[in-house]
């Protein structure tokens, strides 16, 4: 049974990084439209299609190889050629919630990319050499991607010529999007990640599959009830938080045992993102729309600045150590902790301001986004600047 | 032959692979070789190792990873040591 983790089938590291890249710069196009009141589903859009799903997207191509066994044959064109009609999709999309009328673009475009990623990505995951509790997370958040790509198609489509839509397919859309697209591939990917980075115990590989299969199974009940009972839309949303909110207690407990408890920024990260987890129901109940903003920004975003704070100055260690280097700065060097300790100060307060003022929220969004651009800049700097010299390997035979 | 008791398991990476690169360095041929006590298969390792010349031997027990590195001339001897 596969028990390492290999890096050898990577992609090369411009394919997941083109990816954060976009998703970081759409962050920022996302708080420009929250102040400029444009369209709410076009701000709402900036966010989690470009900002969430993007670097969602990245990571999810830099982790198949390493958690999974599976690969893309030519990484980077499949990068560019998803990628590229992605971001026009995107601004096709918001442009039309804002008096363009450029829905047909945004269709097409949306589709193309969307559609490409995802299904690709599944098949390569369904070829998975071996089943694990992550495998299969990752199969059913990908499914998940793909049932929220074609709701969102069917509505723009229905726009495009000019039919309205009933409420619930809005809600459907949300429902994989929240908990199935993005609650499974964190869940999955946290399984893997957790243990190799921060040095803890593996959760019980039951306890494992028990949280993948009750998560999409309340998924899948909640989105039948809301079907043909929509007045239950918020007791069965809360309902299907109440998994998230066991896993996040598990894993608090798993890493507050890690054997080396060093501090820093990213594990705080993840700390943060499963207390949010652990509030989820009870916001959820008290104001479903609140519930939903925390879940994206108290959970999701948090635990994507968790993960972007290790994965890029791991990739670029790795990337550079693996054609022979070993003069680099080390891991901690790339990054400034002083600042990233700023950033997450700044996620603290951008968290409570959700509740308090969402332009406030937006400011501090905008601004730990920018501090850490800057931040992670300098271990790609460090890699770009290697990556140009010739390996020493070259010369061993 | 001396053994060099690598023990990785607490560490985060990349620190298990740069302990075992920092220690390769001053294994000697026919005098020392490496044992590292790890808890996954360090598969990335092995790949660095390729054009370095250095021979390993993975001997599991139960949960835990025992990686032997030597030099491809002492293997024999290196297998008798560690009794595999």
């Amino acid at each position: 049974m596969f028990k390492g983790l290999s890096l050898d089938q990577a992609p090369p590291f411009e394919g997941p990084l083109a990816f954060f890249t976009v998703g970081v710069l759409f962050g920022f196009i996302a708080v420009v439209s929250l102040f400029f009141h444009t369209s709410p589903i076009a701000t709402l859009h900036l966010f989690t299609l470009g900002f969430f799903a993007s670097i969602m997207m990245g990571a999810l191509q830099q982790m198949l190889p390493v958690v999974v066994g599976v690969y893309f044959k030519k990484p980077l064109q499949f990068a560019l050629i998803t990628l590229l009609p992605f971001m026009m999709g995107v601004l096709f999309f918001s442009l039309s919630f804002n008096g363009y009328n450029l829905f047909l673009f945004a269709l097409v475009a949306l589709a193309f990319s969307l559609g490409l990623f995802s299904s690709t990505t599944l098949l390569k995951l369904l070829q998975s050499p071996r089943i694990t509790p992550t495998v299969r997370a990752m199969q059913l958040s990908l499914l998940s991607f793909i049932i929220v790509i074609v709701f969102g198609i069917t509505m723009l489509a229905k726009l495009t010529s000019n039919n309205g839509f009933d409420a619930v397919l809005p809600q459907i859309h949300a429902l994989f999007a929240l908990f199935g697209w993005i609650g499974l591939l964190i869940i999955g990917v946290s399984f893997q990640v957790i243990p190799m980075f921060y040095v803890t115990d593996e959760l019980n590989e039951k306890i494992r599959y028990f949280l993948v299969y009750a998560t999409a199974f309340l998924l899948l009940l909640t989105t039948i009830v809301v079907l043909f009972l929509p007045k239950l839309f918020i007791p069965m949303l809360f309902i299907t938080t109440l998994p998230y909110a066991f896993y996040a207690l598990l894993m608090i407990k798993n890493i507050k045992n890690r054997k080396r408890a060093i501090q820093e920024p990213s594990i705080a990260y993840w700390y943060i993102g499963f207390v949010s987890l652990l509030l989820l129901p009870l916001i959820t109940l008290f104001d479903s729309e609140k519930g939903v903003i925390f879940y994206l920004f108290g959970f999701a975003s948090s635990i994507i600045f968790a993960m972007l704070y290790k994965i890029i100055p791991f990739l670029s260690w790795f990337h550079i150590s693996s054609r022979g280097f070993f003069d680099m700065p080390t891991m901690k060097e790339m990054v400034d902790e002083r600042a990233a300790f700023v950033q997450l100060f700044l996620h603290i307060n951008f968290l409570l301001f959700l509740f308090i003022d969402l332009h406030g929220a937006a400011i501090l969004f905008a601004t730990q986004l920018l501090i850490m651009s800057f931040n992670l800049y300098k271990s790609i700097k460090i890699y770009f600047s290697y990556r140009s010299k010739p390996s020493p390997f070259a010369n061993v035979h | 032959m001396r053994e060099i008791v690598v023990d990785t398991r607490d560490f985060e990476p990349p620190a298990p692979m740069q302990m075992v690169l920092s220690e390769l360095q001053s294994m000697l041929e026919g005098e020392s070789f490496i044992h590292q006590i790890h808890r996954i298969e360090p598969i990335n390792l092995f790949n660095r190792l390729k054009p370095m010349g250095i021979a390993y031997h993975v001997k599991k027990e139960g949960d835990i990873y025992h990686i032997y590195y030597f030099y491809p001339q002492d293997e024999k001897r290196v297998m008798e040591i560690v009794g595999v």
